[in-house]
């Protein structure tokens, strides 16, 4: 029974070696990640949304030490998920930076209002 | 043999969930999904609903005992899902945006509408109140023409009454005058009368060198005129007397002139009046053949002929009995 277990343990290793070697260097969804960073740093999401940003940094920089420490396939899903995170950061960005021209045009309207029609609506 | 596969599966499970076990439950994702997306977010965000859409296929596509894959899987479907949230309320912002540039438009075009509205009613009241100016002024032009006009008439009456009162005065006057020149024409035919009675009463002979002598003054003559005058015709019975009171004796008669005039005029004058005596005693009943008819003309004056007077009394017919003192 030891001796089968001994074995078992040895092949099931190789297995887990085998499944965890077999996810090639994600250079891919590096590459992605990457990019999807530089636009949500383009739409000044380090500002506008700061929290999914910071995240996004952070975890590009753990896949990167999981790409260092060749945990190909932890570091894919860590540079999914930082794509996913920059995306989300910059439709933030993008949306926040809308909010404020709709405010800002909001209140140029009702200046407006005050000055040319007296405060009358339409 | 079932024992060492059991071992090994679980071995392999073991390894590969490495990543930290999450509760997330993939029944729980989707019922978000539904709930948040309607058809028409979706069609506000297709790209986001479609990245949402994949996340959850893959969720599904994704064995249930791959819990690491799923539980991966599921946290990027909500990091979809929030991204999906935030692209929506981007393009609700959008359309809020444009709706907020059309309201702009249409306020700048209001107050466009309005500012050329007031320019409008400004004209109008500018317009009116030129009218309205206009018509005062008219109104006032008017009055002032009326008033000028009842000025002239009133002038005119007044120029009228004191043209009639003129015409009056002026009228009474001429009647005066007339009364005054009937009046002294009266006094002076009187006194002319008077003056001829006078002299035809006072015509008597004066004796001379030449002889007897009788004048008639010019009092027996119309002024310029040839002819006696007709009252004084029957009026030289005293003449007549004159001449008979020397019977067979030649009468000469003479006329006289003043110097007014030309010589030949006077001599004809002069002519014309002798025999106008000569025809007037003949017409009497004297002896025609006695008496003879001279006109001297203003040659022999027996005054001056500087006065008025003096040239009265040169303007005469002397009826002369020559040689009888």
């Amino acid at each position: 029974m030891f001796e089968v277990a001994k074995r078992s343990l040895l092949f099931g290793s190789i297995l887990v070696l085998n499944a965890c070697a077999s996810t090639p260097v994600p250079q891919l969804e590096l590459d992605r990640a990457v990019a999807a960073i530089a636009t949500a740093e383009r739409a000044n999401a380090a500002d506008l949304a700061p929290v999914d940003f910071r995240i996004a940094g952070e975890d590009l920089s753990r896949a990167r030490i999981l790409l260092a420490e060749r945990e190909h396939l932890a570091a894919k899903r860590r540079l999914e998920l930082t794509a996913a995170r920059a995306e989300l950061a910059a439709s933030k960005a993008t949306s926040a930076r809308l909010r404020g021209e709709v405010q800002s045009k909001e209140a140029a309207i009702a200046k407006l209002r005050r000055e040319l029609l007296g405060g009358e609506s339409l | 043999m079932r024992g060492p596969v059991i071992s090994i599966l679980a071995l392999v499970l073991t390894a590969c969930t490495s990543a930290p076990k999450r509760d997330l439950d993939f029944e729980r994702l989707q019922g978000d999904w539904r709930s948040l997306s309607s058809e028409q977010s979706r069609e506000l965000a297709r790209l986001e609903a479609s990245r949402v859409e994949d996340a959850l296929s893959a969720i599904r596509t994704t064995p249930a005992n791959d819990r690491d894959q799923r539980a991966h899987l599921a946290d990027i479907a909500e990091l979809r899902i929030a991204q999906f949230n935030a692209a929506v309320a981007t393009a609700k912002d959008q359309q809020r945006l444009q709706a907020l540039e059309d309201e702009s438009k249409a306020i700048m075009l209001e107050a466009t509408r309005r500012d050329a509205e007031l320019s409008r009613l400004e004209a109008e009241k500018l317009r009116l109140q030129s009218l309205a100016r206009a018509e005062e002024a008219e109104r006032m032009r008017a009055e002032v023409d009326a008033e000028r006009l009842r000025s002239l008439e009133m002038g005119q009456q007044v120029d009228l009454a004191r043209e009639e009162a003129d015409s009056a005065r002026r009228l009474a006057d001429s009647r005066r005058r007339e009364a005054e020149l009937a009046r002294m024409e009266a006094e002076l035919a009187n006194e002319q009368t008077r003056s001829l009675q006078l002299q035809i009463a006072q015509v008597r002979s004066s004796a001379t060198e030449r002889g007897q002598v009788l004048t008639l003054g010019d009092v027996f003559f119309a002024s310029g005129q040839s002819s006696l005058k007709a009252e004084v015709r029957d009026k030289l019975k005293p003449v007549l007397d004159f001449i008979n009171r020397y019977p067979g004796q030649l009468v000469l008669i003479e006329g006289h002139t003043d110097d007014r005039g030309s010589d030949a005029a006077n001599q004809r004058l002069s002519e014309a009046r002798a025999a106008s005596v000569r025809d007037a005693l003949v017409a009497l009943g004297a002896d025609a053949g006695r008496l003879n008819v001279k006109g001297l003309g203003e040659a022999q004056p027996v005054t001056g002929n500087d006065s008025a007077a003096g040239r009265a009394r040169n303007r005469r017919v002397d009826v002369v009995i020559e040689g009888v003192r």
